[in-house]
């Protein structure tokens, strides 16, 4: 092909080559804010030769195809980070709520600055409320016929019952929460489950003329995945072979997809009595029953779902579990005292838990039946229950005292806390990195475009030049050869 | 490095993000004060100081309760101080008698003394906030309870309190308890004190200026318990040789005759007819019967009880009480027949010396040699059942009760004693007349072996019991104890001293004042102590929980600058670009 009328052909080539490029400029300018998007450019190709006779020339440019700038090892790292972030994000809400819910913060503005000040803060937690129940116990065997004094240690006995049972309900709550949560997740990653395999079967069949070809579909399966990320740890390969552009897609070796194939779905066992430690609630029901799974604590993917099951079956669960051991041994030991005072009746201070609750005050106590000892007017047991506030009590360790096993229980959880913090602070760091890596090859840059732009612009321009002579040497030879 | 459009704007809400974390968290110091509020702010720190706060909470209950303490103790002195003072006054009025002190002076003095004794009640019956400061821990109930004779003159003053007294902590551990109010031991002396000054008004009563005199300078009299039981006697050898004491020798027995139908009988026959010349048999006897060849088949020749008699026959058995022995051929006087003579043991009978004074239902206490009498305890009180017309005795263990069966019979090596007088082993006879009221503080001597497990010193009157048997004595080691138990009698060899004399007893009150006044200081002290250890505490908790003014503000305006530069720097890159120079 040469000759004016091939040069022209050539050009509208060429034009057509440079709008696309516009074109995909202004494309990739559009998504400039779509983090899941990733940078396409025009495939810009021979259209063949021919021989001319002169030389073998080029029949002139066309767009081959769009190509991404997508890489399947960056998406893998930013998909490892956004796991490693959602876990640890979830545990510290979790942790977060399980802090809040034991109450024991501090507060130094009720504090009092004097040891004369007697009366001292009454707020604060169940650390707070034992001390100030076994510090009763001390005005009680200083003045054992005071009955102010026996009201207040009956009131102080009540706030500390209230304080241990509300954190526990607290507490509680927290994990009915979490397992709320953990039901819904559940049902949002098999949403994006079924999701990622229709995308898959989307993309096989725009594939099947021209591999690589459905990007924007590719965008939108890796964004999935990555929402995915966010609730279980993921792993992706590609079908082969003739896989038509789809992925085979796993979790820590639990098969979850395979091309437009959904394997099975996860689910969050409320129904059932909940496992004995170390198994969980959450299993694999796979449509291959064979390949059923279920999770214990050190089998749990990471990421949202196992982050929020371990926070609540382990940290809070030992919460509780050292309240509720602080209550029991609170309730023998002190009863084991006090029914000294009435040797044929032997009454007991606390009750059995009423359901519900930790540790119950038995109402029979009053300020009028409160007694200090076995004798009138006497205080050697107030004396011995008060000293139980500051001795080591076998039944929660070694060497560990009431309120020391609490303090012990709260700074366990809030180092956990602190933990996942600090973790998460550089959580977040390696995200970012990942995110930044992946986009200096992936993310559009305005600069690119922009010149891309005056790029295509003026080369659209020099080809429509092109075709103004060309038209003008056409004018020339149509018009005026010949023309006198 | 290909920088997209997003990584700057990405690097600089990052930054902003932490910078504004960075001022948020200083403003909320800055705010606070305080370093950390929620446990994960810093939680080893956050366990220092919830420890900490609970020490610091436990001190300021120990200083409260020192604080309590201290006012009670500051009262206790004052009251000793008193009581004090009317013992130096009533010891001033004592000195100056003397033979030439008429009776109008006397007269006059006593009744000063009744005065001083009714005040000394008064403030040895202090209360404060509603609890007695001398009754040890039964703090509601009056410690001091005089007891008055018709006329309503007190006589003793007992002390009722407890023998324990109140114990309040002012520190950790059982070694920071410690006894604010006055010890039993000082409300013992208080109330041999109060004792005295009323022997003293009595003995002014009297005219008795030697009594006076003695009251002044010395307690009671060495005294010796009264003796409850008899003088020591010795048994006598009850066991006596068989066979050897009566002997019949050739005996005429018609066994063929039946005594009881005086009828010949026909064989087997179980009665043995001994004949007109029968000895002086009687039922439960021991026999020998030796019988001649071919005689009394069935029977053999051995040793028998007696079980039956009836005219001069007799049935005999192998065991006592036994069914008869049936023979089969006739016994004649060629056989034989002898008695034991004394007692064969096992034996309800033991033998009392010809000098006994012992009658049916006495007590007697017994010292056995050995292993004689046994199964009798060795040092044991038996009753006497039963004495017969031979001087032997039955024992028993409750009056009236069954013989005891004795396996080793006693010889003269075993002693007795008759109890006199019987009384429960939580007292012992008083001599009369004695010195002592109840509350008196005395010295017992106890003798050898008397003592029962306790020791000899001081004890304290807790009651004197007045029987028809004579007046006994309760004592305690402890003002307010139990009355202590005697395992042993107390004999005339032990004795008893009351401890008294005024000046003796300005003695005592004046180590009680020292105590108290120790206790005073060791409060004060624990409470000075406490005081330091509070303000360290809080200087702990302030290092971990509160912020570094200086610091903090230097953070916030640090993290402010950075997060100003960081917005303008950002604007600027963010305004530059090619953008702007397209057209």
């Amino acid at each position: 092909m040469s000759g004016l009328i091939g040069s022209l052909q050539n050009s509208s080539g060429a034009l057509r080559v440079h709008s696309k490029g516009l074109e995909v400029a202004g494309k990739n300018l559009a998504n400039i804010n779509n983090r899941g998007y990733s940078k396409e450019r025009v495939e810009i190709g021979d259209r063949g030769s021919i021989d001319t006779g002169i030389a073998t020339e080029s029949m002139g440019v066309e767009a081959m195809g769009l190509r991404q700038n997508r890489d399947a090892l960056l998406d893998k790292s930013v998909m490892r980070e956004i796991t490693s972030s959602s876990s640890l994000e979830a545990a510290k809400k979790i942790l977060e709520s399980a802090e809040t819910a034991l109450g024991q913060f501090l507060d130094r503005t009720k504090d009092s600055t004097s040891i004369q000040n007697a009366t001292g803060a009454s707020g604060g937690g169940i650390s707070d409320a034992l001390t100030d129940f076994f510090n009763a116990w001390e005005s009680f065997s200083v003045k054992p016929n005071d009955s102010g004094e026996k009201q207040l240690l009956l009131a102080k006995a009540q706030i500390l019952v209230d304080k241990i049972n509300a954190t526990d309900n607290r507490l509680a709550q927290v994990q009915t929460d979490a397992d709320a949560q953990l039901t819904t997740d559940v049902g949002v990653v098999n949403g994006l489950l079924a999701e990622i395999a229709k995308t898959n079967e989307y993309i096989a069949k725009a594939e099947l003329v021209k591999p690589f070809s459905a990007v924007d579909l590719r965008d939108q399966r890796q964004a999935k995945l990555e929402e995915l990320s966010q609730y279980i740890s993921v792993q992706f390969s590609p079908v082969e072979p003739d896989g038509l552009g789809q992925i085979k897609v796993s979790s820590n070796g639990i098969d979850l997809i395979n091309g437009k194939n959904v394997l099975g779905s996860y689910e969050y066992d409320l129904t059932s009595a909940a496992p004995a430690s170390p198994n969980t609630r959450l299993k694999f029901n796979a449509i291959d029953d064979t390949k059923d799974a279920t999770f214990s604590t050190s089998t749990l993917p990471e990421g949202r779902l196992g982050a929020q099951i371990l926070a609540s079956t382990s940290d809070v669960k030992e919460a509780r579990d050292a309240i509720t051991l602080l209550a029991n041994n609170l309730k023998t030991s002190i009863n084991d005292v006090y029914q000294q005072v009435d040797t044929t009746n032997n009454p007991q201070f606390f009750l059995s838990p009423a359901a519900g609750s930790k540790i119950t005050l038995n109402s029979a106590i009053t300020a009028n039946s409160l007694k200090g000892s076995a004798k009138v007017g006497a205080n050697d047991i107030a004396l011995k229950i008060a000293s139980l506030g500051t001795d080591a009590i076998a039944g929660l360790g070694t060497n560990i005292t009431f309120v020391g096993h609490f303090n012990k229980t709260v700074t366990v959880l809030a180092q956990e806390l602190n933990t996942t913090n600090i973790r998460l602070e550089d959580q977040k760091l390696s995200k970012e990195m990942a995110l930044n890596n992946r986009d200096q090859y992936s993310g559009v840059s305005q600069d690119e475009e922009m010149t891309d732009l005056m790029k295509f612009q003026r080369s659209f321009q020099a080809s429509a030049r092109h075709i103004n002579v060309i038209d003008t040497l056409l004018e020339q030879v149509v018009n005026r050869l010949g023309v006198g | 490095m290909r920088v997209t459009f997003n990584s700057f704007p990405d690097t600089l809400l990052g930054r902003l993000q932490s910078l504004g974390s960075e001022q948020n968290k200083a403003l909320t110091q800055l705010s606070t004060g305080q370093r950390l509020s929620a446990p994960s702010d810093d939680a080893p720190a956050m366990q220092r100081i919830l420890n900490l706060r609970v020490e610091k909470k436990q001190n300021q209950q120990y200083h409260r309760n020192a604080t309590d303490g201290l006012e009670v103790s500051k009262v206790t002195f004052s009251s000793l101080e008193q009581i004090k003072d009317l013992l130096v006054r009533a010891s001033e009025l004592s000195a100056n008698v003397s033979g030439t002190s008429s009776n109008q002076e006397f007269k006059a003095k006593a009744a000063e003394i009744n005065q001083l004794i009714q005040q000394g009640v008064n403030v040895a019956n202090t209360k404060l906030r509603g609890n007695y400061l001398f009754s040890g821990d039964a703090t509601v109930q009056e410690p001091f309870k005089p007891l008055t004779d018709s006329q309503g003159n007190i006589t003793a003053i007992p002390y009722n309190g407890s023998d324990s007294a109140t114990q309040i902590r002012i520190g950790e551990g059982d070694t920071s308890k410690l006894v604010v109010a006055s010890a039993s031991q000082d409300n013992g002396s208080i109330a041999g004190l109060l004792n005295e000054m009323v022997r003293l008004r009595d003995a002014m009563n009297e005219f008795s200026v030697s009594k006076v005199q003695q009251i002044r300078t010395s307690g009671g009299e060495k005294t010796n318990f009264v003796d409850p039981l008899g003088p020591i006697k010795n048994f006598e050898d009850a066991k006596g040789n068989f066979g050897d004491k009566f002997a019949l020798g050739l005996t005429e027995i018609e066994s063929n005759y039946d005594t009881v139908t005086g009828e010949i009988s026909t064989l087997p026959e179980t009665f043995i007819n001994l004949g007109n010349t029968s000895p002086a048999l009687s039922i439960g006897d021991k026999v020998k019967i030796e019988l001649a060849l071919g005689e009394g088949e069935g029977l053999d020749s051995g040793e028998f009880y007696i079980t039956n008699k009836s005219g001069n026959a007799i049935e005999v058995s192998l065991t006592r009480g036994g069914s008869p022995v049936k023979f089969t051929s006739n016994i004649t006087a060629s056989s034989k027949i002898s008695k034991f003579e004394g007692i064969e043991y096992p034996s309800v009978k033991i033998k009392l010396p010809l000098d006994h004074d012992l009658t049916n239902g006495d007590k007697i206490k017994l010292d056995l040699f050995g292993k004689e009498g046994d199964p009798l305890s060795p040092t044991g009180k038996y009753f006497i059942k039963n004495i017969d017309q031979n001087g032997y005795a039955e024992l028993s263990a409750t009056d009236g009760g069954p013989s005891i069966i004795i396996d080793e019979p006693l010889t003269s090596a075993s002693k007795f004693r008759k109890i006199k007088i019987e009384y429960p082993n939580d007292r012992t006879l008083l001599p009369t007349p004695h010195d002592l009221k109840i509350g008196d503080k005395i010295k017992v001597d106890f003798a050898d072996g008397e003592s029962g497990g306790l020791e000899s010193g001081t004890y304290y009157v807790s009651n004197i019991i007045s029987t028809p048997k004579g007046q006994f004595l309760q004592m305690a080691a402890i003002p307010g104890g139990a009355p202590v138990i005697f395992q042993a009698d107390v004999t005339s060899k032990s004795s008893f001293q009351r401890i008294g004399g005024l000046q003796e007893l300005e003695d005592t009150l004046l180590s009680s004042l020292s105590r108290a006044g120790t206790t005073q200081y060791r409060l004060e002290t624990a409470m000075k102590d406490l005081e330091v250890r509070y303000e360290g505490t809080e200087r702990l908790i302030s290092t971990d929980a509160d912020i570094d003014f200086a610091e903090a503000t230097v953070r916030l305006n640090r993290a402010q600058m950075a997060y100003q530069a960081a917005i303008q720097s950002g604007a600027m890159i963010q305004s530059n670009s090619l953008l702007d120079y397209l057209r």
